[in-house]
C-alpha cells in the first residue's frame, strides 16, 4: 500500500547509458582533438607528395620508373577523360558490376540452402574449403582459354571468387543464428518459410552484409587481374600497356582511379547499412 | 470456489466422491531424463558421458495453479519446461498435459526465457506481435493488442523502439508482454527476471502477479510454472513451491504455501512478515542443507563415465 504501490506502477525510465553522456566530457589533449588528427594526416599525404617529387625531380629515383606526382596529375587530367579511358573503364566497371551481382546472388543463395540443409551441405558442403583456397587468378588463363577474350572470361573469373566466399559466409550466417531465438521462434510456433522470412534471414543479414562489402573488392580484382592476363580492353589491360611503355605516370593515373571507384562504392554500402541496420547493436 | 460443474458431472455431483478432485493438467510419471554428452573437451579420449539431469520425478499439477520450482542452476527446471513445451521428450516415464504427450507448437502455451529472445529487428511492438502472427490475427487486432500488452506492462510509448534502445528491465517487460499477448492458459515461466536488480525485478515480480490474480479472462486463472533459483521469489509468488536438488535432478520438497491472495499489492510487506520467514527458512534448509553436506559427492554420481 505505501512504497509497492509507487515502485509497482513503472514509469519509463531512462536508459542506464544517458547517465554516462550527462557527466560533463574531459577536456581532451590538444593532439586527441579531431582537428589535430585531420591536420596530421593532411601534413603526411603532403610531406608524402612532395618527397616524391622532390626525389623524382632531384633523380634520386629514375623518373622513368617512379613517376612523380606531378605527372601523375597531368595525367589523370589528359588520359582520364579520353575516350580510350572510358571505353575501359566502362568495359572493367561492366564486368565488375555483372560479376557481383551474379555472384552475390547466386553465392548467397546457395550458402544459404548449404545452411539450411543438412543434406545439401553433407554433399557440397566439405568441396567449398578447398575450392576457396585454390588462388583464382591462376584459373584465369584457362578461362581466357575457354571463354576467348570476352566478358564473359573476366566474369567467370571474379564471379568464382565472389561466390565461394559469400557461400560460406552466408552458411555460416545461418549456422550462427541465436539458438535462444530459435527456440523462443519454435515455441511461438513459426515454421518453415515464416521461421525463414522472420528469424533465420534477418539474424543472417548484418554477416552476409559484411560479406558483401568484402566481395565487391574482390569482383573488382578478379576482373582486372583477368584483364591484365588478356582482354580486348579494360583498366586491367591499360595497366599492362602503359607499365610496358614505361608511363608509369598514366598507370598511376588508373591505380588512383580504381581506389576512388572502390572507396565510392564502399561508401554507398556505408550509407545503406546505416539505413538497413538501425537495430544492429555494435 | 471450486465448483466447476463439467457436463455429465450431474450423476456424480449427488454423491460427494472422495475422488472428485478433477483430472491434473500436467503430470510427471516417473520421469528421467538422460543426456549423452559427447566429450571431446577434457583432452582425454573421445568419451560418452552420460548425465542424469531428472531421475525419478513425479507432479501433478492442477489448471489454475502458480507452480514454483526452485533449485540450484543444473538441477534439470530448464529441462521440466522444455519437456512441457514439447521441446524435449523424456528418455524414460511420460509427461502428460491435458492427458496428451506435450507437442510442439502448442499455441495455448506462454514461454518466457530468462533472457529476453527478442527479435532485435523488430521494435517492441512488432516483437509483442510475433505470437499473434502465428495465431492468425489480423494486421489492426495484433497492432492494438501488442499496444494494448504493452501499456500493460508500462511501456506506452516504448513501441516503436528497438531492443538496442530499451534497458534490461524493459526488455523483460516487452518478453513478458509477448508471452502475455496471445492469452495462453499455460504459462512457462524460466527465470523471468533472475537477469535484473532487485529494485526492479520486485516491481516486474508485482506487476507480473497483479495481470495473473486480475484474472484477465474472466473464466479461470492461468496455470503457471515459473522456475527460479530465488526461494523467496518463489514464495511471495506461487501457491505451491517444488524444491529441486541437483546431480541428479529430483524433487526433494514439494509444499503447499498458504499465504494470503491477492498479493500483488502486498509484496513488499509480506516479506517480512513472520509466515513468510518461517516458511523459507523451512525450504530454506531444505535446499541449501543437502547442497552442502552432500552436494560435493553427489555431484561426481550424477555423471556416470561410460568409457
Ligand atoms: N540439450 C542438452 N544436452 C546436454 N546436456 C543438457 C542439455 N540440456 C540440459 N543439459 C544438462 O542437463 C542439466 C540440467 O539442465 P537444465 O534443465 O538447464 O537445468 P536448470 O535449468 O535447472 O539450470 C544440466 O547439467 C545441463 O548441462
Ligand atoms: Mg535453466
Amino acid at each position: 500500500m505505501t512504497t509497492i504501490t509507487e515502485t509497482a506502477r513503472p514509469v519509463p525510465q531512462p536508459a542506464a547509458q544517458d547517465k554516462s553522456a550527462e557527466r560533463p566530457a574531459k577536456r581532451p589533449k590538444f593532439w586527441q582533438t579531431r582537428a589535430f588528427i585531420i591536420t596530421a594526416r593532411l601534413v603526411i599525404c603532403a610531406a608524402f607528395l612532395v618527397l616524391w617529387e622532390v626525389a623524382s625531380r632531384r633523380e634520386w629515383v629514375d623518373p622513368m620508373l617512379f613517376g612523380n606526382p606531378t605527372g601523375v596529375w597531368t595525367a589523370m587530367v589528359e588520359y582520364l577523360p579520353s575516350e580510350r579511358s572510358l571505353a575501359s573503364l566502362e568495359a572493367t566497371g561492366g564486368a565488375v558490376g555483372v560479376s557481383f551481382v551474379i555472384g552475390s546472388v547466386s553465392g548467397t543463395l546457395a550458402g544459404l540452402v548449404l545452411g539450411l540443409s543438412p543434406v545439401v551441405n553433407g554433399v557440397f558442403g566439405p568441396f567449398l574449403a578447398p575450392i576457396n583456397s585454390v588462388p583464382r587468378i591462376a584459373l584465369a588463363p584457362l578461362f581466357i582459354a575457354w571463354f576467348g577474350l570476352t566478358m564473359t572470361s573476366k566474369v567467370v573469373l571474379a564471379v568464382s571468387i565472389v561466390f565461394f566466399i559469400l557461400a560460406e559466409n552466408a552458411r555460416s550466417a545461418v549456422w550462427s543464428v541465436d539458438a535462444d531465438l530459435m527456440t523462443m521462434a519454435r515455441v511461438v510456433g513459426l515454421k518453415r518459410a515464416a521461421l525463414l522470412w522472420k528469424v533465420v534471414l534477418p539474424s543472417a543479414v548484418p554477416t552476409m552484409f559484411a560479406g558483401l562489402r568484402l566481395t565487391f573488392t574482390y569482383a573488382l580484382l578478379g576482373v582486372v587481374a583477368s584483364e591484365m592476363v588478356a582482354a580486348t580492353g579494360g583498366l586491367g589491360q591499360d595497366i599492362v600497356l602503359y607499365s610496358s611503355s614505361y608511363q608509369i605516370n598514366t598507370v598511376f593515373a588508373i591505380l588512383v582511379e580504381l581506389m576512388v571507384i572502390a572507396v565510392v562504392v564502399n561508401w554507398i554500402f556505408n550509407l545503406v547499412e546505416r539505413r538497413l541496420l538501425v537495430w544492429q547493436e555494435t | 470456489m471450486t465448483s466447476r460443474t463439467e457436463a455429465g458431472t450431474a450423476v456424480q455431483a449427488a454423491t460427494p466422491a472422495p475422488a472428485a478432485r478433477p483430472a491434473p493438467l500436467i503430470s510427471f510419471r516417473d520421469v528421467r531424463q538422460v543426456f549423452r554428452l559427447s566429450g571431446k573437451g577434457d583432452g582425454s579420449a573421445a568419451r560418452n558421458r552420460e548425465l542424469v539431469a531428472l531421475q525419478d520425478v513425479n507432479v501433478d499439477i492442477q489448471a489454475g495453479q502458480f507452480v514454483a520450482l526452485v533449485g540450484a542452476s543444473g538441477c534439470g527446471k530448464t529441462t521440466m519446461l522444455n519437456m512441457l513445451a514439447g521441446l524435449v521428450e523424456p528418455t524414460h516415464g511420460e509427461v502428460l498435459l491435458d492427458g496428451r504427450a506435450p507437442r510442439l507448437p502448442n499455441m495455448d502455451i506462454g514461454y518466457m526465457f530468462a533472457r529476453d529472445a527478442l527479435l532485435p529487428w523488430r521494435t517492441a511492438r512488432k516483437n509483442v506481435e510475433l505470437p499473434l502472427e502465428t495465431r492468425g490475427w489480423g494486421r489492426k487486432e495484433r497492432r492494438e493488442r501488442a499496444e494494448e500488452m504493452l501499456e500493460l506492462v508500462g511501456l506506452k510509448g516504448r513501441e516503436s523502439q528497438y531492443r538496442l534502445q530499451l534497458s534490461q528491465g524493459m526488455r523483460q517487460r516487452v518478453a513478458l508482454a509477448r508471452t502475455l499477448a496471445p492469452d495462453p492458459s499455460l504459462l512457462l515461466m524460466d527465470e523471468p527476471f533472475a537477469a535484473l536488480d532487485a529494485r526492479t525485478k520486485l516491481t516486474l515480480q508485482a506487476e507480473f502477479l497483479r495481470i495473473w490474480e486480475n484474472n484477465q479472462n474472466g473464466d479461470r486463472r492461468k496455470t503457471v510454472i515459473f522456475v527460479t533459483h530465488d526461494l523467496q521469489e518463489a514464495v511471495l509468488l506461487a501457491d505451491r513451491v517444488i524444491v529441486m536438488l541437483p546431480h541428479p535432478g529430483r524433487i526433494a520438497e514439494d509444499r503447499v504455501i498458504d499465504l494470503p491472495r491477492p498479493r500483488a499489492e502486498l509484496l513488499g510487506e509480506l516479506q517480512f512478515t513472520k509466515e513468510f520467514q518461517d516458511i523459507t527458512h523451512g525450504l530454506f534448509e531444505r535446499l541449501e542443507g543437502a547442497i552442502g553436506d552432500r552436494g560435493a559427492d553427489a555431484a561426481k554420481q550424477g555423471e556416470t563415465t561410460t568409457p
